[in-house]
């Protein structure tokens, strides 16, 4: 039923159409309808979605690819340091996951995310056993204020782990163009799951102000010469001045708290960024990683209400939030009418009537129905 | 609780029925993917494409068969639309796939009858009270006496008649019955409340009337006034399908009623038991079911108001086997006799009688012996089947 015409995304300018849309036309004109014919005439083709399609794929290391990606017209552009949320449709679920863009400031037409397999990722995996070329995803802005600060002649310096070095890689681009003193500590397990290492060692040998120092922290390198894990020692050694410069931290959780650790005890936490996408943006939750405990209390964030109340695990959420003094829409009380949907933005509900407990991530719920096995935040 | 053709329940027997159908629920919910996500696309690409071609044929062609094949398109594409689309993704049945365009909450269909009004009384107050008297709206839309439960009134006399107005304007009854204007009426609903039902039902149905009586004939130019005759037709045509399906859905001899009383505090499994009595399946052809929505699986639909409708047709088999098993009336035949069973009941109860038989029927016990009689006799003819 789907018949496609290829032309260049460029040739549809959504975002300028929309723009110059009169106000009149936009109530008249149906916003799904006419977006459901544009979408069937190019993939690309939106008038308020970014889409984008994938032009290249490369591998960068084991289980490590860099997908290139073409925006539509929509794309407003990015600052080195942010990331996009990918939407992408597994087995007819949309999921989301959020990469940072490793790409060249410089090229806007060409966007870069790079996907690390990963245990229990199932975005992650998906995308790398199943995204071809040609194929589009729908992307959002680019987001988050994980950014190098304006002023050049302040000095940085970048920790990455493993796949962290993602939003890293495209500040050292950003180099080449404004010059700053900068120091990148990378940590991978081993040498061959270094990632953008060529290129990393390019800009090195070009920046006379980069200085780059890789260390690997599986067993089995010679941690002494090698680095090793993060320590404060690395830091007296390579980068004396660390206290002076601004600081930004990209990696798995067991780094960011070393290193959230060290600068708490030195004081200087209003000088680090951390990017992180655990916590909401987590991308596969294992209900088996946190035990439900029906005894155990936990709090419910009733976000809009600006109210938090405690749960014991036996009453809904609906039940909650109407102990709470809120007046949340309801209708059947018993799962089937849809009226007590909200959404949830963070944690984990077991649903009474399939006796499963829900994703950790954002989405919608029956509040009727749920009741909270985790500290639980709602859009109510 | 009893159906009269049904056998009593006992507590555990009908706790096992309740897991039966709940563990039946589980299967399709836990099998739910790319398959039912294709099926919805394919059918509202269906939608888009039929309405282009119908809106199409409507204005460029000025033959009588140019203008018929305009029609049926846009009727298919209103069919379709409000039936297997609306009907079904209003319901929740595709909000697993987190796409925001099958979204419960924020969907629109094509008629007069918005959607927050629908979700309300449909959704909720049908489908948690189906067929109680007094307490679900839908039966027989206020308006009708269907059963003799039913004080008589001398208006009813007119109810045959008014019934094909209705089933010729069944968008407009749709969503006049939203309003729920006779509480206004009996001056039950504030003037606030009034406002703020009748201001999302003046801005649906005006936006409806200017797209298919002004906006389209407009661009029609001479050919305007059978551009509106086309729409008219095809909004005609869409009307009494959808009555005729519905009506099948709750109205046929077999359906039972319940007064608040013994539906209180009822268990999940008695909610079941009345959802399946208070419904009525057609039987047909995958096409048939498509264009009623599935809706020609009520029963299924009624039990489980949230999976995608088009699993319903597969897992009717299942259904019918586990109401075989406990014994339990199982309400289903081809279109023309379901149908056929609404007018009668239409016509019967016009009239001011007080039906000892069927009073006897809903209060008497269940008759065993009648119970094996019918399963004997199904057995009989699914034998039969089998051999044809
Ligand atoms: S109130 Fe009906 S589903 Fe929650």
């Amino acid at each position: 039923m789907t018949w496609t015409l290829r032309l260049p995304p460029a040739a549809f300018a959504g975002g300028s159409l929309s723009d110059l849309t009169p106000a009149w036309l936009k109530r008249v004109v149906n916003a799904e309808l006419t977006e459901f014919y544009v979408s069937h005439l190019s993939p690309l083709w939106s008038m308020r979605q970014v889409k984008a399609r994938v032009v290249d794929i490369v591998d960068e290391s084991a289980g490590c690819k860099s997908f290139i990606l073409q925006p539509n017209g929509l794309w407003r552009g990015f600052r080195p340091g942010q990331f996009v949320t990918v939407t992408v449709e597994i087995e007819g679920v949309r999921q989301q996951r959020c990469y940072s863009l490793s790409s060249d400031w410089r090229e806007p037409e060409r966007l870069r995310i790079t996907v690390k397999e990963k245990k229990d990722g199932r975005v992650s995996s998906w995308l790398l056993r199943n995204l071809r070329k040609q194929d589009v995803l729908l992307l959002s802005q680019a987001q988050g204020e994980f950014t190098a600060p304006q002023s050049l002649s302040e000095p940085l310096l970048l920790i990455a782990a493993g796949s962290g070095i993602t939003p890293l890689r495209a500040m050292l681009y950003q180099l080449e163009e404004h010059p700053r003193n900068t120091v990148l500590i990378y940590y991978a397990r081993s040498r061959e799951e270094l990632i953008f290492a060529e290129e990393i060692r390019k800009a090195a040998a070009q920046c006379a102000h980069l200085t780059v120092h890789i260390c690997y922290t599986a067993a089995g390198h010679n941690q002494a010469e090698e680095g090793g894990r993060f320590h404060p020692d690395q830091l007296s050694r390579w980068v004396p001045d660390y206290r002076d410069r601004r600081t930004l931290v990209c990696g798995p959780e067991g780094l960011m708290q070393r290193v959230r650790r060290h600068w708490r005890e030195e004081g200087g936490e209003a000088r680090i960024s951390f990017e992180d996408f655990t916590g909401a943006f987590q991308d596969v939750f294992d209900p088996g990683l946190i035990a439900p405990s029906q005894s155990a209390t936990c709090q419910v964030d009733f976000q809009r209400s600006a109210c938090v109340i405690e749960a014991d695990g036996r009453q809904s959420l609906l039940d909650l939030a109407e102990a709470a003094g809120l007046h949340p829409p309801f209708g059947c009380r018993m799962g089937i009418c849809h009226s007590c949907k909200a959404r949830k933005r963070a944690g984990v509900v077991r649903n009474l009537v399939t006796g499963k407990a829900s994703s950790a991530g954002s989405e919608e719920i029956q509040l009727c129905i749920c009741i909270p096995i985790t500290d639980v935040s709602l859009d109510v | 609780m009893r159906h009269p053709s049904s056998r009593a329940l006992t507590p555990e027997q009908l706790e096992s029925f309740q897991n039966e159908l709940d563990d039946l629920r589980q299967q399709v919910v836990d099998d739910l993917g790319q398959r039912d996500l294709e099926h919805i696309r394919g059918v509202i690409n269906a939608v888009r494409y039929s309405e282009l071609a119908g809106r199409v044929l409507l204005h460029v062609s000025f033959t009588p068969l140019g203008v018929v094949a305009g029609v049926a398109c846009l009727s298919l594409s209103k069919i379709l639309e409000n039936m297997e689309v609306g009907h079904n993704v209003m319901h929740g049945q595709y909000d697993w796939t987190q796409d925001p365009a099958l979204n419960s909450k924020r969907y629109e269909w094509d008629i007069v009858c918005a959607g927050d009004a629908w979700r309300h009384y449909h959704n909720y107050e049908h489908h948690t009270f189906t067929n109680i008297l007094g307490k679900d709206r839908d039966f027989g839309y206020t308006i009708t006496r269907l059963t003799a439960e039913q004080p008589w009134r001398p208006v009813y006399l007119l109810q045959p008649v008014y019934n094909v107005v209705q089933a010729l304007t069944f968008e407009w009854g749709v969503a006049l019955f939203g309003l729920e204007l006779e509480r206004a009426v009996s001056g039950k609903m504030s003037r606030q409340e009034l406002v703020g039902r009748l201001k999302p039902f003046l801005r649906k149905a005006g936006r409806q009337l200017g797209k298919d009586y002004v906006l389209f004939p407009a661009l029609a130019g001479v050919g305007a006034p059978k551009v509106l005759a086309g729409n008219l037709a095809a909004n005609v045509i869409r009307n009494v399908w959808a009555y005729a399906i519905i009506s099948c859905g709750h109205f046929t001899a077999d359906t039972r009623v319940y007064t608040e009383e013994e539906t209180r505090n009822e268990s999940r499994g008695q909610w079941y038991l009345r959802q399946l009595h208070g419904s009525g399946n057609i039987e047909g052809g995958r096409r048939f079911y498509l264009l009623s929505g599935h809706l020609s699986h009520q029963i299924e639909h009624h039990l489980f108001p949230d999976i995608p409708a088009h699993r319903y047709p597969e897992i009717a088999p299942k259904v019918r086997a586990i109401c075989d098993k406990y014994g339990q009336h199982y309400n289903t035949g081809p279109f023309l006799r379901q149908f056929g069973s609404v007018l009668k009941r239409i016509v019967k109860y016009a009239l001011p009688i007080k039906d000892a038989k069927a009073d006897a029927l809903q209060s008497a016990p269940p008759s065993v012996q009648k119970t094996e009689a019918m399963v004997a006799r199904r057995a009989q003819r699914d034998r039969k089947l089998a051999l044809a």
